[in-house]
């Protein structure tokens, strides 16, 4: 699913905010990537998700070489990827059910099929008296599992989650970190970055832990 | 498209914008229509000899008709001259002869007009050729047309017309540069709305068309205000104007902006607001390319 060899960031001069980073994410795996602030999480991310490019080494998601990916490609590619934010990141001026619908809206689903996959998606996150309502007038925990929806109602094969309980208290927490193992079962494969140890807890996962930019320690489940 | 309060001020400062430049170009055309008549009202008049023969008379009539800047030429026979004489005294005209006593007074008259088309200072320059060609054929008593009054009415039609277009090429330009920038602000305010579409894999031209759409309904709202803003005004303008009686039938000449200039207006407008938008959305989306996810 995600594979990188030697891969390098460099940002101006000598600074490396990646080094020479190797490892291989397979189809369906659970994994969390950790380390402290300025190790290099949200680097990683934004070249899995070609918001950027490597300075060297090779990097392939899903199929794609990033590096030979075009830009006119990049959209196409990124609708194979589902993203969760700590800070949710959904339009304020659209419901519920528009915000999950977007991604699908965007491919060009037809109305029905698009109307079948928002309302079982919502169901599964427990938003079913929320569908018209708009981000504002939902409580944290509520937006998040707004996020989870529209992340997965397309059937990504890859989640990316950037802190997305980072908001979030210890029991909403838990209850969006069920909803990401529920998922898993399907078959997504999950990237999850967190600072909170006491989620690591919470499941038998594969750890990836960074440290200035260098993989210190990759911990099988 | 959801109605923000920025997005109303917006469209109101968008829509006054408009309604600027709109009522700077209906005054810039209102006085250059009313100068240009008051301009038409310029004629050559050739006074004739009481003695003259009508041969000569055509010889003469012949001759101003050569020149191509004349329109028409009118013959103003004595009764008529006398009659349009003690007319333009109105009510002194009782103290005045009888038309039969004027007419052995007031002599025969050929009116030259030119064709409206021709600025003022054309005007001056044509009248004095046409005097010098018949100034010296027989039959002529006088030629007039008003040289002085002529001459500094042009300087005034060529200030004003001057001052008008310079102040209408300022509004139009400050007006084009708050426009921009208005719409500079929409997309800002739309970022978020952008890094989310960007995020999900939405194409630029699935964000361009969404984007666009919204500004063409803003463009149309601000068109329609500001339109009908401008169109209250001059009603309200010439019915006072109409009210107050101005001289030189000032309210009777006030025309409001033709269809086809209201199509130009309104492509010419609504191109740059496209266009604008276009570019601040290729910028916005571009910088959102290399956005920072924290």
């Amino acid at each position: 699913m995600i594979e990188l060899k030697h891969i390098y960031k460099t940002y101006g001069g000598d600074r490396h905010s990646l080094r020479d980073l190797s490892f291989t994410i397979k189809q369906g795996e659970f994994v969390f990537l950790v380390g402290p602030s300025g190790a290099g999480k949200t680097t990683l991310f934004k070249l899995i998700s070609a918001y950027e490019n490597s300075s060297s080494g090779d990097l392939i998601v899903s199929g794609h070489d990033l590096k030979t990916l075009r830009t006119g490609q990049v959209p196409f590619f990124r609708r194979q990827i589902g993203f969760v934010f700590q800070n949710y990141k959904l339009l304020k001026n659209k419901s519920v059910y528009e915000n999950i619908e977007l991604p699908l809206v965007i491919m060009g689903e037809k109305e029905n099929i698009r109307k079948e996959k928002v309302l079982a998606i919502i169901d599964k996150v427990g938003l079913q008296d929320h569908a018209d309502q708009f981000p504002d007038f939902l409580s944290g925990g509520e937006q998040q599992r707004v996020a989870i929806a529209r992340a997965l109602v397309h059937e990504p094969k890859l989640i990316i989650a950037d802190e997305p309980t980072g908001n979030l208290d210890p029991a909403l927490s838990d209850s969006i970190m069920r909803l990401f193992y529920e998922f898993s079962k399907t078959g997504t494969t999950f990237l999850v970055a967190t600072h909170d140890h006491r989620l690591l807890q919470t499941r038998k996962a594969r750890v990836l832990s960074l440290d200035k930019g260098v993989l210190i320690e990759d911990r099988p489940a | 498209m959801k109605w923000t309060p920025l997005k109303i001020s917006l469209l109101f400062i968008i829509a006054l914008s408009q309604l600027l430049i709109l009522a700077g170009y209906l005054s810039f055309k209102n006085l250059n229509n009313v100068l240009g008549s008051w301009n038409n009202s310029a004629h050559l008049s050739v006074y004739l000899k009481t003695d003259i023969l009508d041969e000569e008379r055509s010889v003469i009539e012949t001759k101003l008709k050569l020149n191509t800047n004349v329109s028409e030429v009118e013959f103003i026979g004595r009764e008529k001259a006398a009659s349009e004489f003690q007319k333009s005294f109105g009510e002194y005209s009782a103290g005045l002869l009888s038309i039969d006593e004027l007419i052995d007074l007031v002599p025969e008259t050929l009116v030259v007009s030119l064709k409206n088309n021709l600025a003022l200072q054309e005007k001056v320059e044509t009248f004095n050729e046409l005097i010098n060609e018949t100034k010296n054929l027989a039959g002529i008593e006088e030629l007039s047309y008003g040289g002085d009054w002529l001459l500094k009415f042009s300087k005034l039609d060529r200030t004003l017309k001057s001052i008008g277009a310079f102040i209408l090429a300022i509004i139009l330009l400050s007006v084009s540069f708050l426009s921009a920038l208005m719409v500079r602000i929409l997309i800002e305010d739309a970022k978020a709305e952008l890094e989310v579409y960007t995020l999900i894999g939405a194409t630029r031209w699935f964000v361009y068309r969404i984007f666009l759409r919204e500004m063409l309904a803003f463009l149309i709202l601000s068109l329609a205000l500001s339109f009908t803003i401008l169109f209250s005004l001059y009603v309200y303008l010439k019915e006072v104007f109409l009210v107050k009686n101005m001289t030189l039938n000032f309210a009777e000449r006030l025309v409001f902006i033709s269809p086809f200039e209201i199509g130009v207006f309104c492509l010419i407008v609504s191109s740059f607001i496209l266009i604008s938008s276009f570019i601040a959305l290729k910028t916005t989306i571009k910088r959102l390319n290399q956005f920072s996810y924290d």
